[in-house]
């Protein structure tokens, strides 16, 4: 058992999942394991799959820039493994997003939804974000993934006006370890048995979008409208716009 | 603080010498670590391998290499292809620029999942083939590079 937050974490349960890393205040876990990878590679060793969790971390990384993750406030934590043969690179965001949301069913009552690709929202607001990055040297590709929950207070607490957090949508402050505990348990399970090829539809039964809505993804500057088809196998959104099915591999989803 | 590599340092303690859990506490700083089990740097620490999802289109298929000292770097993902890390910045590497092995020398972005692609050879950059900003399929030929003699 090891100390989080008030409470305790129990790896010994995990199947895949081999080391436990719980740093009180870091800069960030997704640089953390960034800078680790970066040493394994450079001595040719092979990390083990590896839980890099910072209870506060000062320059918190998200896809717009860094934020501060104030310690006993939320989830912040990068899970990094070297990727398995044959593995769909592009299905891992979907994926995770899917599982964090699922656990905040079951563990916390509270039925969020996907944002395409893997903002969790609950309310009309970001209950949580990912940050998935990886390096690929020749055949080896480690890929982490960082997340951030906002678990307690208020949405106003949060700082950002589009926010908010599992307490705010359910009325309830549940402490942070049994529900790192329950994230890192499902992470776990579904890393030791994947099932890939189900997670596109597993991923639009819980989506944000309804077949038939209007969506507008911004990339290079540009923007895209049309409307949603589902996803591809590979989990690319599928637009029909005025000149046709486009499909989306990047970009940010602006209006939706 | 401590380290980034003294952080990874403990980790290599506790998966590689069998260690159970290591906790160290300085002033006003904690780290600790568990593992599960002992990892040997072998297959074990690995995830089974999923079930593969429908091949990829196939990218068009490169000609067979015939200079042994030629290297192509290929795409592990489908995305779209960028040379520098942000638009204003410089190029990762360019034609003619020698590289060491690990040198970063583009990012592959899918599904914004940003993947950095190293060179795993040391050598000279003879050509690279997409278009900052162009999309490129799986197995796509990114980076010719002629090994080091």
């Amino acid at each position: 058992m090891i100390s989080f937050a008030g409470g305790s974490l129990d790896p010994r349960r995990w199947r895949t999942l081999q080391n436990l890393v719980v740093v009180e205040a870091m800069s960030s876990s997704n640089d953390l394991a960034r800078e680790i990878v970066e040493m394994y590679f450079a001595e040719e060793q092979e990390l083990p799959p590896t839980v890099l969790i910072g209870e506060g971390q000062t320059a918190a990384r998200g896809r717009r820039g860094r934020w501060t993750a104030e310690p006993g406030r939320g989830l912040y934590l990068t899970i990094v493994r070297r990727t398995g043969a044959g593995e769909p690179m592009s299905l891992i965001p979907i994926a995770v997003g899917r599982w964090v949301r699922d656990v905040l069913a079951e563990h916390a009552g509270l039925e969020a939804s996907l944002k395409w690709p893997n903002d969790v929202y609950a309310g009309g607001r970001k209950l949580a974000g990912i940050l998935a990055e990886s390096r690929t040297q020749g055949e080896d590709t480690y890929v982490a993934v960082g997340l951030g929950l906002n678990a307690l207070g208020t949405a106003g607490s949060v700082g950002i006006e589009t926010a908010t957090t599992v307490e705010q949508e359910t009325g309830r402050a549940a402490p942070l370890a049994p529900l790192m505990q329950a994230l890192l348990d499902r992470c776990d399970a579904e890393l030791s048995s994947p099932g890939w090829e189900r997670e596109v539809e597993r991923w639009e039964r819980v989506s944000l979008h309804r077949p038939g809505d209007r969506l507008t993804i911004r990339r290079d500057g540009e923007e895209v409208s049309g409307a949603y088809r589902g996803l591809t196998p590979e989990g690319f959104l599928r637009l029909e716009t005025s000149a046709g099915e486009t499909v989306c591999a990047t970009g940010e989803l602006a209006r939706w | 603080m401590l380290s980034f590599k003294e952080i990874r340092e403990l980790i290599d303690l506790v998966s590689e010498r069998g260690l159970s859990a290591l906790e160290i506490e300085q002033a006003g700083f904690r780290v600790r670590i568990e593992g599960v089990r002992a990892a040997t740097n072998g297959a074990s620490a690995t995830a089974a391998a999923p079930a593969a999802l429908p091949a990829p289109e196939a990218a068009p298929a490169a000609p067979p290499e015939v200079d042994p000292r030629l290297h192509v770097i290929t795409s592990p993902i489908v995305g779209t292809f960028y040379r520098s890390p942000s638009p204003e910045s410089e190029s990762f590497a360019e034609v003619g620029q020698k590289v060491a092995r690990g040198k970063i020398l583009c990012i592959i972005e899918s599904m914004k999942l940003m993947n950095e692609i190293e060179s795993d050879v040391e050598g000279e950059i003879l050509e690279v083939y997409p278009k900052n900003g162009q999309p490129v399929e799986y197995g796509e030929k990114l980076f010719a590079i002629r090994l080091a003699a």
